[in-house]
């Protein structure tokens, strides 16, 4: 749990940070989100104090972590930035086992925590561990970096724009893989980003910035619905509501009974896919209605007022979609 | 390591054929060798054509064949092993060939006749070092490409264990001397090696300084910077009364043998002359660290010191080796001034061989001191290359 209560970072004239209050719960992904200049990234590194706030405080689990020896509180906390930041001079084994090292772990428990980690972010440890980072890919070089921060287990996880520098192909998949990651390891996340499909996608909740001040937190289906203020409803545009059909999945929605077998030929449609592709889906064929199935077995369907209900329904819960996610709503 | 750029290969033809033609050309210049009465009346000065005889035109064959092959069509493995070959072969051909004539002079003439190497022979020599660095360009790295390099010196120092030169006046210069020279070229290592210990030491203390307290990068490097362009002997000359002062008043440092001359201002102004390129390098090596790295090593919960010794220093360490190659050469050849203020060293060759205006005394000093700035060169760069082993994209 970290409790951010009235944190302001002033640099001479300029205020970076202004008395922001924010509390992300355990196991939550919280998204910090806003244009160049308002203040995230200060934020964040307030919060493992690679920056110094000018006042107010930053609670862990209840404990003020200015109380904290800085090397105690980092090493508690995974970081993860944009160009990796990986060490040249050191073997992608090493890089990984780095926190374990400060540590002071032995050795065979940080070989079997590298091999275990690697094999979570998807690199072969046999493969990968010898290498050295210049051999890797951007996309590889960010796993190394994610793994890197989750070596020791931390249950506090800060991410500086992690997929800011990769091409967007990579970067979408590394954002549904963060997607699974965190569906498995449950990390209480605070996540840089100013790319509102990203936060749109991963977040729990999204605490959006201007100038330093919080203009709103909370899910982006709320955001959506009941925008705090006019810069949020701007920030956010026309797009929001398709947006936030691709966070949810048939899967997760309430479905229509399906109508019986033989009256009608309805396209089909995996219960993995989005609710934007499932709309897609609608408006192409021209059907009132997809067939949900999960391979042969017909779940259900949905409609235009399926789609809307599920939208108006306020749950706001991020479910991960993809071959993972399992079947849900009603038959 | 990746292949060079067609380009760097093009333009090493060039670098090879003008290096090679240089090899021929020093072959007819008049100054290539002189067969003398004795050790210090010179003989007429001739060329190596005419003072080698036939073997001067195969010296001259060599080289063309050389310059030929670096031009031809053949790929570019043979093209470079057998330009490296030929490039390597031309100056050991010819001081077996000026060695074999000096024996002859001795023959003819008498016991205190002399045979001297002028400069176009030691020309001929760099020309070699030209070609053969000319036509590496088109061999990939390795031990195979290392060892080819090398046949040459091999080759010298296979005809001077086996009295091939002998006769050559160098050699009898050495033959003279060869007790002092151990000593004196002993010596000279010592002071190398204290210069750029101290050097290294304050180097690194000095660098590490200006990169952690800002505050004072000018006043180090405004400091070095006026040592580094100070004359040598101004500084020594400024040095003496205070040297000698110390030793006058302490017995300590008369005992040690602190004096205005001798061993001790030679290492205090080699040493201050060490200091500047390592310590620079240390500096720009520190500044100049990607910051993604250090925030991310910050980041992860590294303190000041493993900060420094995990990650800072191991990707410095090049770039200050780097710096530690410059200090090393250039103390090898700074340390000639300790025989002019009787500190003794390889020096002291050269300044005697000026007094007594004899050539290859001078030689006896400065051919030791190029191949050991040359050794430590090489074996600074190796250095410098397997502490860098994630640079191996390039």
């Amino acid at each position: 749990m970290i409790e951010i209560r009235s944190l302001t970072k002033r640099y001479d004239s300029l205020t970076a940070v202004d008395s922001v209050d924010l509390d992300v719960a355990d196991g939550q992904f919280a998204v910090l989100l806003g244009p160049s200049g308002s203040g995230k990234t200060t934020l964040l590194r307030m919060v493992n104090r690679m920056i110094e706030p000018t006042s107010g405080t930053v609670l862990l689990d209840g404990r003020d972590t200015a109380e904290l020896k800085v090397e105690t509180l980092r090493r508690s906390m995974g970081y993860v930035i944009q160009n990796t930041g990986l060490f040249p001079n050191m073997t992608i084994r090493k890089n990984v086992g780095t926190v374990p090292r400060l540590l002071g772990w032995d050795k065979k428990r940080i070989d079997a925590r590298v091999d275990e980690l690697l094999d979570l972010v998807g690199l072969d440890p046999d493969t990968y561990g010898p290498k050295r980072p210049d051999q890797l890919s951007g996309g590889e070089a960010q796993r190394v970096g994610v793994a890197r921060a989750l070596a020791a287990d931390p249950p506090v996880l800060l991410m500086d724009e992690p997929f800011g520098a990769v091409d967007p192909l990579t970067r979408e998949r590394l954002q549904q893989e963060m997607k699974r990651l965190q569906a498995k390891v449950k990390k209480t996340i605070l996540f840089v980003t100013h790319d509102i499909d990203e936060a749109v996608l991963l977040a729990d909740r999204i605490a959006l910035l201007k100038s330093g001040v919080l203009q709103q937190y909370s899910t982006p289906e709320q955001m959506w619905r009941e925008p705090a203020n006019e810069f949020v409803r701007g920030f956010f545009g026309e797009n929001l509501g398709l947006r936030i059909m691709a966070r949810h999945c048939l899967s997760s929605v309430p479905l229509d009974p399906a109508p019986p077998a033989g009256t009608e030929t309805l396209p089909r449609v995996p219960a993995s896919a989005t609710l934007k592709e499932a709309l897609a889906e609608l408006v192409g064929s021209g059907a009132s209605a997809v067939l949900v199935v999960d391979g042969d077995r017909v779940l259900g369907s949905f409609g235009f007022e399926a789609l809307v209900r599920a939208l108006s329904d306020g749950s706001g819960d991020s479910i991960a979609c993809g071959p993972g996610a399992t079947a849900g709503g009603t038959a | 390591m990746s292949k060079k750029p067609g380009t760097v290969r093009e333009y090493a033809k060039v670098v090879a054929v003008t290096g090679a033609l240089t090899g021929a050309a020093a072959a007819f210049v008049p100054s290539g060798i002189s067969f003398n009465e004795n050790r210090i009346i010179e003989g007429e000065p001739v060329s190596l054509v005419v003072g080698l005889g036939a073997w001067g035109w195969v010296i001259v064959g060599v080289w063309i064949a050389a310059a030929l092959v670096a031009l031809s069509p053949l790929p570019d493995r043979v093209r470079g092993n057998v330009a490296t070959l030929l490039g390597g072969a031309a100056p050991v051909l010819m001081l077996w060939a000026a060695g074999a004539a000096a024996a002859a002079w001795v023959q003819q003439s008498s016991d205190i006749a002399r045979t001297s190497l002028l400069w176009a022979s030691w020309l001929s020599l760099f020309a070699s070092y030209v070609v053969i660095f000319a036509a590496t360009a088109w061999l990939a790295p390795g031990w195979r490409r290392g060892l080819l390099t090398y046949l040459p010196v091999i080759g010298v120092i296979a005809l001077a264990l086996t009295g091939r030169l002998s006769q050559l006046s160098v050699a009898l210069e050495y033959a003279n001397n060869a007790d002092d020279f151990a000593v004196q070229l002993r010596l000279h290592l010592a002071y190398v090696a204290g210069a750029v210990s101290v050097g290294l030491v304050l180097g690194l203390a000095l660098g590490l300084l200006a990169h952690r307290k800002r505050a004072f990068e000018p006043v180090v490097f405004g400091t070095l910077n006026v040592l580094q362009v100070f004359p040598t002997l101004a500084f020594i000359g400024l040095m003496y009364p205070v040297l000698s002062g110390l030793s006058d008043r302490f017995a300590v440092f008369e005992r040690l043998g602190v004096r205005g001359v001798g061993w001790a201002p030679v290492i205090i102004v080699l040493s201050a002359y060490a200091v500047y390129p390592i310590a620079r390098n240390t500096y720009t090596a520190l500044t100049s660290l990607d910051g993604g790295v250090l925030d991310a090593a910050r980041g992860v919960g590294m303190g000041r010191t493993r900060l420094l010794l995990e990650v800072e220093l191991p990707l410095a360490l090049p770039v200050i080796v780097a710096g530690l190659r410059v200090a090393l050469v250039q103390t090898t050849a700074g340390a000639i001034v300790a025989g002019l203020i009787g500190g003794g060293g390889l020096g002291t060759f050269v300044f005697l061989g000026a007094a007594e205006t004899a050539t290859d005394l001078i030689l006896l000093g400065v051919i030791p001191i190029m191949v050991l700035a040359l050794f430590f060169d090489r074996s600074a760069l190796a250095l410098q290359r397997a502490l860098q082993p994630w640079d191996t994209k390039r």
